[in-house]
């Protein structure tokens, strides 16, 4: 009578204790197809089947090939030479970036960003323009505003 | 290869949390999702914006230190050059140079180019690799052109061809295109059309005497703000742009319509915000389950948190590199074509350039803290209520 284990091993095609040892087989000298009569007749050596890798080291792996590529997908340094020799040559100050019509050149041209441009406090759309230079304008205002000490003329006994 | 025991249980731990994870795949895939969308936009629109402001802040340290501009009613209007030599008097400036510069509406294409000039005997300095072509600038003639490169893909052009410009009067004007900028130019001349000043002069109509405005460079750069100060002094019709003061409203520009853009995303946001706070609200069945089970087995309180803890981490950090990769991608590679039109203003002619590497630590750290704090946050509080309960009552579902 066999055992539980023995019968469990018979349905999963094992050897069971009543067989010889398996043999190697993968290096028989016999020739080509040995290897497929030893394992019909169940003499193969059954293959050693590798330990699954740890699912924390899989997850790691993945982290890691995605930082790779996000390190890969970084792009090289510019060279940055050619356009401040321009900017420098022409006195350039505005970036291609947005167009100036609506504020500094025809405010008849319409664009489809200007709702969200003319409004109090919004960006605007021409960088040289007094939106960004309110502080450096501060100091004096060319037309009204505040006047303050410094806007007062010296006297000619004044400091 | 034989690990501490701690660094051992730790493994163990997230083995369990990886199983966990992929046991509940239907609950944790749509978590993740989101989770790397959040991520993905809200990353897209800080290395964006961040490239901007790097970008604009390396080319404009080469620009003149102050801008001078006539105003009248608000508006800028031509600036006399006697301005120019009062400027050159005082001790503080090195150089004044008048620009003249304008535009010109091509209502055809509807597109808007920027017209700018030059002093024939004044070139970039040799070897600046600006042009595609090696020309001698003093042998061009008053009727050749320099363009940037959208002009010419606008227009057809290649060097030797006609360019056609309307002056003031409305009479056209032909020009020999003679050399285009090169692309590493791009952002600053990509709609740029550069003729020789008297020419330029005749197209806007703009009189001898006068210039659009006037750029002046210092002997101590450092000290712009005093001297902007002194000088508006001197030309009480003028106002002093500074270029502090102008990298300074190209920051704030870039940094207003970003936050225009995640105001945008604020429904992406929200959506994040509800579930995470779902998450914290309590733990579903089959957590509380899975918690009470571990409880009844023998685990202590603190290793289910810690359990938990990695559960989160996990999902937080894959979404955090799935996100971020996402991003880099999408900014660097595809230069940001979701973002770019929000976040660089608007034009007809966007010039193409790649945004600098400017992805700081101190960014990827950011994401990585708002995104993962709160996350795991949300996943211990009802893990940490549902612990101290008595297994029993857990696994009845009475708690």
């Amino acid at each position: 009578m066999a055992t539980a284990g023995e019968q469990l091993r018979a349905r999963a095609g094992e050897p069971t204790g009543d067989l010889p040892p398996a043999r190697p087989a993968a290096d028989s000298p016999v020739g080509p197809g040995a290897r497929q009569v030893a394992q019909a007749a169940g003499l193969a050596r059954r293959p050693r089947r590798m330990r699954p890798p740890r699912p924390a080291w899989l997850f790691l792996g993945l982290l890691l090939l995605l930082a790779t590529g996000a390190w890969l997908s970084r792009p090289a340094p510019r060279d940055l030479a050619p356009a401040r020799a321009t900017v420098a040559w022409l006195g350039l100050t505005d970036l291609c970036l947005t167009t100036e019509s609506p504020a500094g050149r025809n405010p008849a041209l319409a664009e489809p960003a200007l709702p969200l441009q003319l409004v109090p406090g919004g960006p605007e759309p021409f960088a040289a323009l007094p939106f960004f230079a309110r502080e450096a304008t501060d100091a004096r205002p060319p037309h009204g505003g505040r006047i303050t000490p410094a806007h007062r003329p010296a006297t000619a006994g004044g400091r | 290869m034989k690990l501490p025991p701690r660094v051992e249980g730790h493994l163990a731990l997230v083995d369990r949390a990886v199983g966990s994870l992929l046991r509940g795949w239907a609950r944790a895939l749509p978590e993740v999702l989101v989770f790397t969308l959040v991520i993905f936009l809200c990353g897209s629109l800080l290395f964006t914006t961040d490239g901007l402001r790097l970008l604009a802040d390396q080319t404009l340290a080469a620009s003149p230190e102050l801008i001078v501009q006539r105003v009248i009613g608000g508006r800028a209007v031509p600036i006399p050059l006697t301005h120019a030599a009062r400027l050159s008097d005082h001790p503080a400036v090195r150089r004044v140079r008048p620009r003249v510069w304008g535009s010109f509406y091509d209502a055809t294409r509807q597109d808007t180019y920027t017209l700018m000039s030059y002093l024939p005997g004044e070139g970039p300095p040799p070897g600046a690799r600006i042009l595609e072509q090696t020309l001698r600038l003093d042998a061009l003639g008053a009727d050749e052109v320099l363009v940037g490169r959208g002009y010419a893909r606008e227009e057809g052009l290649r060097p030797g061809d006609e360019v056609i410009l309307t002056d003031s009067t409305g009479r056209p004007r032909i020009f020999r295109l003679a050399g285009l900028f090169t692309a590493a130019t791009d952002l600053w001349t990509h709609d740029l059309v550069l003729v020789q000043e008297p020419a330029l002069r005749e197209l806007l109509g703009l009189a001898p005497g006068e210039a659009s405005d006037l750029v002046v460079d210092l002997h101590a750069p450092e000290e712009q703000e005093a001297v902007a100060s002194r000088l508006a002094g001197l030309l009480p019709d003028c106002r002093v742009l500074t270029r502090d003061g102008l990298r300074r409203g190209y920051h704030s520009a870039f940094g207003w319509k970003s936050g225009a853009a995640m105001g945008i995303l604020a429904v992406l946001l929200l959506a994040f915000a509800t579930l995470v706070w779902s998450r914290a609200a309590g733990p579903s069945q089959q957590e509380s389950k899975e918690i009470g089970v571990l409880r009844a087995v023998g685990w202590q309180v603190r290793e289910v948190l810690l359990l938990q803890l990695w559960r989160g981490t996990l999902v937080a950090l894959l979404a955090y590199a799935l996100g971020v990769l996402g991003a880099f991608l999408h900014v660097f590679r595809f230069e940001a074509v979701l973002l770019r039109p929000l976040l660089a203003g608007w034009t007809s002619l966007y010039p193409r350039f790649d945004l600098p590497p400017s992805a700081p630590g101190g960014t990827l750290l950011l994401l990585l803290f708002c995104s993962w704090g709160p996350y795991v946050c949300a996943l211990l509080l009802p893990a940490w209520r549902t612990a101290l309960v008595d297994p029993e009552r857990v696994l009845r579902g009475l708690a």
